[in-house]
Order: C-alpha cells, then structure tokens, then sequence
C-alpha cells in the first residue's frame, strides 16, 4: 500500500519536464507560494499571476451579482497588491538607505 | 471657520479644584466586630478599582475577598455559604449590566443569603434611585470614590449603628422610600490610599506579566460622550488628583522586583491631562524609571490625547520605557469633533500618528464611526480619515457608534432634543437620517466579529502589534521583518474595511428605503465578502504567528493570548457601541 501511493522516480521526472515547459511559456520561474517568512525555494514574492493569456471573458453571461461579487473580489485584489507594493517599497528604500 | 469659536468661553480644562476638604481613609472602629466582605466585578485588566476597595478595607482591620462576576447564581452562592461574608459589594462597570447583576442577586436573596448588599461603579453613583428601584435585593448603593464610604459602612455594621445617616450612601429607607445621603467627601490625595491588594493576581505564572497601575483619578476634558468629568464634578474634589511620582515609581518597581512584573498599563483616563504640570509630572514618573537602573527592564502604555503628543514629551517618555499609547481620536470628521466637544481637529490626530510612527511606537485607538448627529458626508469623511491615518497597516482601524451613557452631556442633550430612547440600562437613538440606522445595523451585521469579538481581527491584531512593537530588549522576538509583514496584514484588514464601508455608504445613500428594505442582495453581498477577506487574513495571521512563534512558549497565541493585558470581552460589546445590534 505505502509503495503505490508513493510517487515514482518516473512520475517525479514527468512533473519536472511539466513544470519546465510551463517555465519556458512564462519566462520565469515557477515556486510554491511562499510562507511570510520566505520559505519554498524563495526567489519571488507570491502574487497572483495567471499561467497564460486568460481566455476571453464574455461578461453578459454574468448577472448583476456575480458582477457585483467579481467586483468585490477585484478589489480585495487591489488591496492586496497595494499593501504589498508599499512593504516592497519600504524594503527596498531601507536597502537604498543602507546602501 | 476657527474651531475656537465653539469652545466655551470661560470654561478651562486644567485641573482645577473644587470646594471640598480632603479626608483620610477612616479607621477600624474599635467598638465594631470585624466584617468579612465579598466583593464581586469583572477581573479584567486587574480592575484595580475593586483592588484598592480591597485593600482598603482590609487596611483598616476588616477583611475583604475578590470574586471574578459570573452570570451564574450558584458560582457565588457556594462560597457564600462557605464564608458567610456580612457584606458582598458588587462593582457594576457596565450600564448595561445591571438586569444581570439584578438577577444575581434577586437569586442569592432567593436562596436565603442575608448579608448586606451594596453596589458601586459609575451608573450606581449617578443613577443610585433606578438601581435600588430595579434590583430590591440590594441594600445600599456607595456613590463615587468608594473606599471612605465602603469602610464607614462597614464600621457601622460591624457595631450595629444605622448606617443610613452615612454621607456617600444611597439606601431603601423602611417605608420603602430611596433616599440619597450628601456625598463623602474626596481623598485628595491619593497617595495617602494603600496601594491596591494584588494578592490574587497571578502574575507569576503568566509569561508576560502585566499590571495595571494608576498615576492619577479623573480627567478634565468634558467630552460628550464620556462620564468621567461628570463622575468627577458632581463628587467634588479636583478633576483630576495626581499621585506623587516617586510613588508611582516604587509601586512599579515593587511589581517588578517582586511579581516579575515587566509590563505596566496606565488606567488614567488621560495620563497626559491638565496641561504643562500634567505633562511635567508625566515626564519626572518616566525620568524616574530611567534613572532607576530598570530601563530597558520595564515598558508602559499609556492612554492621552492626540493634541498631548508631541516628539519632546514621547522621547522623554520612551527613555522611561513607554512602548505603547492609546489615544481618544473618536472621529476624524471636524463637525463630528465639535459635537463630540473634542476641541481638536483630524489634523491633530494625523499629526499625533506622524510623530508616533516616526517614534516606531504602537498605538492604538478608540473611534466612532457614527455619532448621534452623524450625517453620510460625516461618515464618508470618517472612512477617508481612517485611510489617511492608519492605511498604512500602523494600527487597525476599529469603528463603533457612540452610546448616550449615563451622567454624559450627550445623554442630556438628546434628552433634550426627545430623541433618548432605549431603557434605563440600554440608551439609544436613532439617527437623523432613517438610512443611517439601516447602514448602522448592516455595519454590525458585517464587522461585528471584526470589531468585537476575541476572535476578531481588532482584538488579534492589537494584540500582535502591541508585541512587535514591544520595546523590552531581552524579551521581543518580532523581527524588523516580521513587524513589516504584520503591517501588511493590518493594511488589507483596513483598506478591505473601508472599502466595504464605502460601498454600502453609497449603496443606502441611493437607494430608497424601500428597496432597501426590498433587495437586500446587494448589502448581502458586501457582508459576505468581507467575512472571506477576515478569512484569508485570520489564516495569514496564523501563519504569521508560526513564524514569529515556531515553539509556542512565548506569549500565548492570538486566539486567548494578551487577555491579560488586551482584551475585548464579549461583554464588552455593548460598551464598544453595538447595543443596538439587538434592537431590531
């Protein structure tokens, strides 16, 4: 039972060359979402970023709610994004100010 | 338009005295036999009201214990019958209260328990009459400043004298009738006090001891909403009575050699209050410390105003160990302000927040979104005001409504004005503008766990940036990393709350009544994605709380942490301004 569900060297090596081709279409390197503390391989700050070109939206087919709720939910990105571009900032005016 | 032009003309706002002789604590009477006294309150924040009441009686001969309140009857009733106290004191903080604490009693009374029943607190001393009328199981009421009072009634007990001629004493008289004594008069100098019985506190087995000490009683700021100058003026003495520095200072130092008490919270309603000798005093209790050899060993919090910060007197009070302050900013609207009777405008407090952040100090702060007279132009300034103050993430934004509270200006003008509503113990109102109120119960609706309970993201979040910013050397663990991450989280938690708020504020701004009340899809809605924002955040300061505490062993954690010494029990809601929440 413990050997079948574990991964097998094959599997491991198909995730690699998944991940790999995935790398090559964004031009950057994929990590796991960081802990705050900066863990998973480090290297970028988790932000939401789509894998690709979305698909086209035809937002006619949403009601007011979803496009009220889609809405909401843009924004709590906005929020996010902005409090995270001023820790950015502030962390990197400390470095300039070290430097 | 100047602001000065609604300050009252002729009326300052140092201290000032009145006409009263001071007295001294009385001794025990020796024809009196012992008391045994019971006292019953809220243990939060040590509530040293109860503790010096303790250890006054217990001072001059008599024997009091503390009791932590329950809603439950028989918690008490078992020890009562175990001791047999002669006297069980009950210290009602909250107004709204009173019916619970009336059902306590009305039980012991049921169950056959004889002793004598008193009440003390800031509604008992100015409502005494509706609580004698409304609780017939209690036997008297000690009005304001309690320790002169409480030791007089117990010497007449104990000798069995008719207490009933005692100044400072409400009382049910045989025919049935309330009568009130003339008050007793005021311990001017506090000092002259015993420090309060700390005995029971546990602070050795908790591991960030925290005590709270009081410098100095009353406040001379006569702000709307609050019933400390009342308190103060209708007991006479000064308004506000300082004890002497030194004094403080060994109290402090005492906790500390002898409780590993490293952490202090100022109680004074306004530590910085009553101009430059306020302030001069404030500085010699911080030079003192620093001089102590404990600096560095030893932080405080104080509470003030935002128009008594300025960098000279936070540096001197930072060199003595302030680490944290909290300030009465309660509107950032101008008109807000003025009906408030703040005499202050919001760039005082966008200032303050400047010189603190520069200073690298935690604050936090109290702040009523809407008031009696608030109008939606009031309310979007409120919301803008709180982004431009704390957006940043410095502190977390938390919001109620002011509550018309007995002994307040604002309970005698609405009065006035026939719109007091509500119940005795329960005052309310309702808005000017009927949309408030449907704005107002979607506002608790949406940030009630938010804003008022222990699980909330106020409460978690004052809790964890008073932490990071904790200024005692050899016990903060929070990185310059760490306290900029927790920042980050706090500036989503507040940008996320204003946005909800102004997105209902316009909603129910356009929207009739009616179809308010007809579609409440779109109020729904901004509930719902504010509790999955709280959400997400809860969980990120989960995450944040491993990191900054991988083995546990420090600080208890967010949820049941900093209870000691930051707390929002769930009976304080009413006091934070949600009372109406039920009305509906």
């Amino acid at each position: 039972m413990e050997e079948k569900s574990m991964a097998t060297a094959d599997d491991i090596k198909k995730l690699q060359d998944r991940v790999s081709r995935l790398e090559s279409a964004v031009g950057a390197a994929i990590v796991d979402p960081a802990g705050p503390w900066g863990g998973g391989g480090g290297g970028v700050i988790p932000v939401h970023r789509p894998v690709g070109d979305p698909a086209p939206i035809d937002v006619s087919r949403f009601s007011a709610a979803q496009l009220q709720s889609s809405l909401h939910s843009i924004n709590a990105e906005k929020t996010r994004l902005a409090a995270m571009e001023g820790l950015v900032n502030q962390e990197l005016e400390k470095r300039k100010a070290k430097s | 338009m100047a602001l000065h032009r609604y300050w009252p003309r002729g009326r300052g706002v140092n201290v000032r005295d009145l006409n009263s002789e001071s007295v001294r604590l009385p001794s025990i009477d020796p024809r009196a036999c012992k008391q045994r006294v019971l006292l019953i309150g809220f243990q939060d924040q040590d509530n040293l009201g109860l503790r010096y009441l303790m250890s006054a009686v217990n001072t001059v001969g008599h024997a009091a214990e503390i009791m932590t309140y329950r809603s439950d009857p028989d918690f008490f009733l078992q020890r009562i019958q175990q001791e047999k106290p002669d006297v069980v004191g009950f210290s009602l903080i909250f107004q709204y209260m009173a019916p619970e604490f009336g059902r306590v009693i009305q039980a012991l009374r049921e169950a056959g328990v004889t002793a004598h029943f008193t009440m003390g607190g800031h509604y008992a001393s100015f409502e005494p009459a509706e609580i004698l009328r409304r609780i017939p199981g209690l036997d008297s009421v000690v009005r304001f400043d309690g320790e002169v009072t409480l030791v007089n009634l117990l010497n007449y007990l104990g000798k069995g004298a008719d207490y009933r001629s005692l100044p400072g004493l409400a009382f049910r008289s045989a025919s049935g009738e309330i009568q009130k004594q003339p008050l007793a008069k005021v311990v001017e100098n506090l000092d002259d006090l015993p420090l309060p019985d700390r005995r029971s506190i546990d602070y050795e087995g908790h591991p960030m001891p925290t005590a709270s000490i009081l410098g100095s009683r009353g406040c001379p700021w006569d702000c709307s909403f609050c019933s400390i100058r009342p308190f103060y003026e209708e007991q006479g003495g000064p308004l506000r009575r300082l004890r002497a520095p030194k004094a403080v200072v060994d109290e402090m130092l005492d906790l500390h050699r002898n409780r590993t008490v490293p952490i202090f919270l100022f109680q004074d309603d306004d530590f910085l209050a009553g101009g430059k000798n306020a302030k001069r005093w404030a500085m010699e209790i911080a030079d003192l410390l620093a001089q102590s050899g404990y600096a560095g060993e030893v932080a405080f919090k104080i509470s003030c105003r935002s128009d008594e910060i300025d960098a000279e007197i936070l540096n001197c009070l930072m060199a003595g160990g302030l680490t944290h302050v909290y300030m009465g900013v309660e509107s950032g609207d101008e008109e807000g302000l003025i009906n408030m009777s703040k005499r202050i405008v919001p760039e005082t407090h966008l200032r303050a927040g400047r010189i603190l952040k520069e200073a690298g100090l935690s604050f936090d702060f109290g702040f009523m979104l809407l008031d009696p007279y608030s109008t939606f132009r009031s309310v979007r300034q409120n919301i803008a005001f709180l982004e431009a103050f704390i957006g940043d993430g410095w502190a977390v934004a938390p919001f109620c409504r002011m509550l018309p509270y007995a002994g307040t200006p604002i309970e005698r003008r609405l009065q006035a004005e026939g719109r007091l509503l509500g119940t005795q113990f329960e005052p309310d109102y309702n808005f000017l503008d009927p949309k408030l109120d449907v704005f107002y119960d979607w506002m608790i609706r949406a940030f009630y766990e938010r804003n008022f309970t222990n699980q909330g993201l106020c409460h978690l979040l004052r809790g964890l940036l008073f932490e990071a910013h904790l200024r005692l050397p050899g016990r903060s663990r929070v990185t310059e990393s760490q306290r900029a991450y927790l920042h980050y989280l706090t500036a989503i938690c507040n940008r996320t709350a204003c946005y909800t708020l102004r997105c209902a504020v316009d909603h129910i701004e356009s929207t009739s009544l009616e179809d308010l009340a007809k579609d409440p899809a779109f109020l729904d809605g901004l509930v719902a994605h504010e509790r999955i924002e709280e959400t997400r955040l809860v969980n990120q300061l989960a995450q944040y709380y491993d990191w900054v505490h991988p083995d546990h062993d420090a600080i208890p954690g967010p949820v049941g942490g900093f209870d000691k010494s930051w707390t929002f029990h769930e009976g304080d809601r009413e006091a934070a301004g949600i009372g109406a929440a039920q009305r509906a």
